[in-house]
């Protein structure tokens, strides 16, 4: 879900939003460095050129807004502070590409790259017990889902839209998407496993 | 699969497309926009309009002087 330009235009809250995405970034990166070595940069540009060009395909939907896949259950999965570099690198290229915005792209990096890869990591955890496919499926729905809730609160606090409006109508558009990516995670995920189990450490465990 | 992991997504498919009708019963009705080239689409109105404007000025300057050539 990402906040075009002009949808939240109060300087202040755009400034508020990129402090608090700087802030959670450089405590992800931090955790990274410790974590990782030179070695799996080049598996976080291919995530990324993979993520870029699957998000550039859109969704048609009956009404005029701009939607797609992101497979940020696949990417979380993999490695939780590693989603959040994919996301910053993809969500900048996608500014520059025209989806989202320029302006506002201190909003997005801190719903698409630091909020979505926890809501989906621990949406994954909590329902793994039950089932593993049920699990999938429940993370890649409940991020999309969670971050229309979340980009409808943004809009309220902005005065570009009500909170009803949000809730009623851009949250259920964002829950359809959340079950087209609750779908392809659970293909995607089994199909990387069976090739490439080293990608998918979640389900090895 | 598991028959009730299914049996779970379905429902989540069908409370979400009941959701999303009432989404856009609630759209049409309301006043709000969700397209980002509203803007675009107001700038180009906004050209054309002033085209067609200059348009007029230009034809009145055309007739003006028609009417001074036939004075």
């Amino acid at each position: 879900m990402h906040i075009p330009d002009g949808f939240v235009s109060d300087p202040t809250q755009l400034v508020i939003y990129t402090i608090i995405y700087l802030i959670l970034m450089a405590i992800i990166l931090n955790k990274y460095r410790k974590n990782h070595t030179e070695k799996s940069i080049p598996i976080l540009a291919l995530f990324s050129a993979a993520i870029l060009i699957i998000q550039l395909i859109e969704i048609p939907l009956p009404v005029p807004a701009c939607v797609h896949i992101s497979l940020i259950t696949i990417m979380a999965l993999y490695d939780l502070e590693a989603s959040a570099i994919v996301y910053t690198i993809v969500t900048i290229a996608q500014a520059f590409l025209g989806e989202g915005g320029i302006s506002t792209l201190g909003i997005n990096l801190t719903n698409l790259a630091i909020i979505a890869p926890y809501i989906a990591y621990y949406t994954y955890q909590l329902f793994k017990k039950q089932d593993q496919n049920l699990a999938l499926f429940l993370s890649g729905f409940a991020t999309i889902t969670l971050l229309g809730i979340i980009a409808s609160i943004e809009y309220t606090i902005a005065g570009t839209y009500p909170l009803t409006f949000g809730l009623t109508v851009i949250t259920p558009i964002e829950a359809v998407i959340g079950i087209i990516e609750g779908i392809i995670t659970i293909i995607v995920m089994k199909a990387l496993h069976q090739v490439k189990p080293e990608l998918t450490p979640e389900l090895n465990k | 699969m598991n028959y009730k992991t299914i049996l779970i997504i379905l429902l989540i498919i069908i409370v979400t497309l009941i959701a999303l009708t009432n989404a856009l019963k609630t759209y049409e009705e309301s006043d709000y926009i969700l397209d980002e080239d509203t803007e675009e689409e107001t700038e180009n109105i906004e050209l054309t309009t002033t085209t067609n404007t200059n348009n007029q000025i230009n034809t009145n300057i055309t007739t003006t002087q028609n009417k001074n050539i036939t004075i």
